[in-house]
């Protein structure tokens, strides 16, 4: 069933563009084990291509920067310091204080120090649940609280580590987004796999039409959705889950218990001004559980949630 | 569509603000939002649901717009009917042409300017010949107007007749007025605009030439525009009878030769946006009027001191110099698809009238396409140095006086509905009713005399009604 | 004397207002509207211009102060 918030629901059959329309500039490459997409909506290819590149070095930069994956990434450092305080620079900085106010927003459900559970969570589809000892030993790795923050300087207790991955890549499309807006005025789409942000309406005025899978999968046509302005982010996977006694565990990890939220959506699509902030209150949902909806309603969040 | 929106959540507001002040610190953008009521909604996110939130601008395309305005004043004084028609290009790279030609058709009755007496009064009509093939062009039964020549000199005038206690009101008035505005806007670099315009109009009794060049610059990423601009018009006045000497006696002579009046206008505003839905306007205009600025075909009533009866008519005289200054403010705040239009003005004159005016519409969406919008004005100004109703016969002539009703102290009410309709993509429908209303304002002069039954006021009330179409291919 | 004065307030204005402006590029949807145009429709402002110029003795302010007619 599908939970709909409502008020997103756009007018049918609304006024036609003017022109036939012209299709957008697209720049693909792939970044944070992503499809990216840049489109800029505009006649001027060459400009379009060089936005594009730009999109893709600054993709690139945060990812060499931010990865847990890539052993010479400034996190790799933070990661690997053993309890030794680390100095960061400015802008790694100013992510983990935002890291911090969300911990703190969020009473622990968003917590970037929960990666180390995916050593013991792999959500394959299977029936193969860790031990309950697997589980206890990994929980005094957790816990944002146990990171000291000083003037930038980040100290981790020995053994645990950051995960940017609910931050990263959100933060990446808000920047590419900022940055390619300054330098030109025609309207941007930036889409790191399914993360978005436009710089405003098409330039006759009209959404952009983006195809979302999880937002209706039963009914092609209401597969995509209009977008003048703002960002779009999805949580959740309807593939990644385990089935255990006909409980279904998503891959969304309590970081306070160490196990999957029990009664969470398949998928939460929100929308929000910033990536940012779409992916933080998409994140936030999934951890409610049973009251996602609830919550999202009460944020007043225009949102689409797939149960 | 909500439109009150109740205070967003608790985590929705905090995470605007940190997140806002990320990209502050991580150096892009040190002015990113912090005003949390710009934080997304539903609406904003989403497909807008009323066609007035579509972009105005659209490159590539022609518009034609044509439009008829029909003004009525009541007691049968000034008609007109207003048919316009304008023709805009907007090329794909921002430059705009624009062509704008406007008939004006008047009939009516107009005062005179002369104080109303207890008996009939009896006035040379100025407006028109009363020979020849002009005799019908402009008199009508209706007006009352009889030839009367002279046994002397042969001499033709037109007379016509003010009922007793009545305003004395020109009734014969007719005239038309083709006007022709041409108007071109192109970027000059990026963000930096300029607009030239050419202006004709063409009148019986009056041709008026004007040209016009601005400049609009944008700063702080285009969220402030700067603009100033200048205006030159030429104006040539030859009524039917020659322009008259100044506080000469009314007759139906010929007077002198046609006129010339020069307006030199500059204009300097600041636009400002000052959130993502709420748009500030500053403008101050300063214009320099010199030469002939008298109405040719207004008198003034020569008057008794002591009984109030009127002795002999005199053409009214103006200063040659007028200096005008006018601070304008306006807002324009969005809420949903719902706009809250606020304005004010102030103006003075260097012949001393100085006038405020307020004006307040609020733009409302009806369904998918089309929007209503209902506004009110308010309007007074104080009266010019010189007005008078009267000259009293026992006082030597001031230097300037006139008693057109547009030089008295006044207030006026608009009362206005507007909207529009689009029918489909390229045609949009409208149509507007003005209801307007003067009243005197301040203390209510008298003729001398017992004479209080006497109004010497002549302001009025209208209606004008517009409707047109656009039609953009 | 007076102009300079106005001259400097214009730019004063400008300064403070563009301390304050919050509203990125990519942010002015709304502003861009139809309905949020200062002359959203030509003819109705030009017809209010035209009477209001004929009837009153003020002009200027929103733009230039001439009427280009003899009805004033």
């Amino acid at each position: 069933m599908t939970f709909f918030l409502p008020v997103m629901a756009g007018p049918k059959g609304f006024i036609k563009p003017m022109h036939k329309k012209r299709k957008p500039v697209s720049h693909l490459f792939m970044a944070m084990n992503s499809p990216c997409d840049i489109q800029v909506d505009g006649d001027d290819v060459h400009l379009a291509r060089e936005l594009g590149a730009l999109a893709e070095a600054e993709a690139h930069r945060i990812e060499a920067k931010y990865s847990r994956y890539q052993e010479n990434s400034q996190l790799s450092q933070v990661n690997r310091s053993n309890g030794t305080p680390v100095e960061v620079d400015t802008e790694m900085m100013a992510l983990l204080t935002y890291a911090n106010s969300c911990y703190e927003l969020s009473d622990g459900l968003f917590d970037i120090t929960s990666g180390v559970l995916r050593r013991i969570w792999r959500f394959d589809g299977s029936d193969k649940l860790p031990a309950e000892a697997e589980i206890e030993a990994l929980m005094p790795l957790i816990g944002w609280d146990k990171v000291t923050l000083g003037k930038n300087v980040v100290t981790l207790k020995p053994g645990m580590e950051i995960d940017f991955g609910g931050l990263g890549k959100e933060y990446a499309v808000d920047r590419v987004l900022m940055l390619l807006a300054e330098k030109t005025d025609s309207p941007i789409l930036v889409n790191f796999g399914g993360d978005l942000r436009v710089s405003g309406p098409r330039r006759d005025g009209s959404p952009w039409r983006i195809a979302i899978e999880s937002v209706e999968p039963d009914d092609p046509s209401a597969a995509t959705l209009g977008i003048k302005s703002g960002a779009i982010t999805t949580s959740g996977d309807a593939r990644r889950f385990l089935l255990k006694g006909g409980v279904r565990y998503s891959h969304i990890l309590n970081p306070r218990t160490g196990r999957p939220v029990i009664g969470a959506p398949r998928s939460i699509t929100v929308a929000a001004r910033t990536c940012m902030e779409a992916g933080i209150i998409s994140t936030l949902a999934m951890a409610k559980g049973p009251d996602a909806e609830r919550f999202l309603r009460d944020e007043e969040m225009a949102a689409w949630v797939l149960r | 569509m909500q439109l009150s929106k109740k205070n967003k959540g608790r985590v929705g507001a905090t995470l605007c603000l940190i997140t806002a002040n990320l990209f502050t610190v991580t150096g892009l953008h040190a002015q990113d939002i912090t005003d949390s009521t710009n934080n997304p909604s539903a609406q904003d996110s989403a497909e807008s649901l009323n066609v007035y939130d579509q972009p105005a601008s659209t490159p590539g395309t022609t518009t034609i717009d044509s439009a008829v305005l029909f003004y009525k004043e009541d007691g049968g004084r000034i008609q007109a009917i207003e048919p316009m028609v304008s023709l805009t290009h907007n090329t794909e790279n921002d430059s705009v042409f624009s062509a704008k030609l406007t008939f004006d058709s008047l009939t009516g009755a107009t005062p005179n300017g002369a104080a109303p007496w207890k008996s009939s009064q009896i006035f040379t009509s100025p407006t028109r010949q009363a020979n020849g093939d002009d005799e019908n062009e402009g008199s009508t039964g209706a007006s009352g107007g009889t030839i009367v020549i002279d046994p002397i000199t042969g001499q033709r005038t037109l007379e016509y007749t003010a009922d007793a206690f009545m305003l004395p009101l020109d009734s014969g008035f007719v005239d038309q007025r083709t006007a022709l505005d041409l108007g071109f806007t192109t970027p000059l670099t990026s963000g930096t605009k300029l607009s030239l315009g050419l202006n004709g109009s063409h009148e019986r009794d009056y041709n008026s030439f004007s040209g016009r060049a601005s400049i609009a610059q944008d700063f702080n990423n285009k969220t402030t525009t700067l603009s100033l601009g200048v205006n030159y018009e030429h104006d040539v006045s030859k009524p039917f009878f020659g322009t008259p000497t100044p506080f000469s006696v009314m007759s139906g002579d010929q007077k002198g030769p046609s006129q010339n009046k020069n307006v030199l206008s500059l204009i300097a505003g600041v636009t400002q946006v000052m959130t993502r839905n709420w748009l500030l306007q500053f403008n101050y205009s300063y214009g320099s009027v010199t030469g002939y600025q008298t109405d040719p075909y207004k008198i003034l009533s020569v008057v008794d001191p002591t009984t109030g009866a009127p002795q002999t008519y005199l053409y009214e005289s103006r200063p040659e110099k007028r200096t005008r200054h006018a601070f304008y403010a306006g807002s324009k705040l969005a809420l949903g698809s719902y706009v809250t239009d606020l304005s004010a003005r102030y103006y003075h004159d260097s012949w001393g009238i100085n006038s405020i005016t307020a004006n307040m519409s609020e733009h409302i969406p009806i369904g998918d396409l089309m929007y209503i919008e209902p506004g009110v004005r308010y309007y007074h100004q104080s009266a010019a140095d010189f007005f008078t109703y009267y000259l009293p016969s026992n006082v030597a002539l001031p230097l300037y006086a006139s008693a057109d009703s547009r030089l008295d102290s006044f207030n006026a009410i608009t009362l206005s509905l507007s909207g529009g309709y689009m029918i489909n993509d390229q045609i949009e429908l409208y149509a507007m009713v003005d209801a307007y209303r003067q009243s005197k304002a301040g203390q209510k002069d008298t003729l001398p005399g017992n004479n209080q039954d006497l109004k010497l006021y002549a302001g009025t009330n209208a209606l004008s009604m517009m409707t047109g179409v656009k039609v953009k291919f | 004397m007076k102009k300079t004065i106005m001259t400097f307030g214009l730019f004063g204005l400008t300064i403070l207002l563009g301390g304050c402006a919050t509203v990125q590029p990519w942010e002015r949807d709304v502003t861009a509207r139809q309905s949020m145009q200062l002359n959203k429709n030509a003819n109705f402002t030009s017809a209010h211009e035209h009477i209001y110029f004929s009837k009153e003795a003020s002009a200027g302010g929103r733009s230039f102060d001439g009427g280009g007619c003899g009805c004033n």
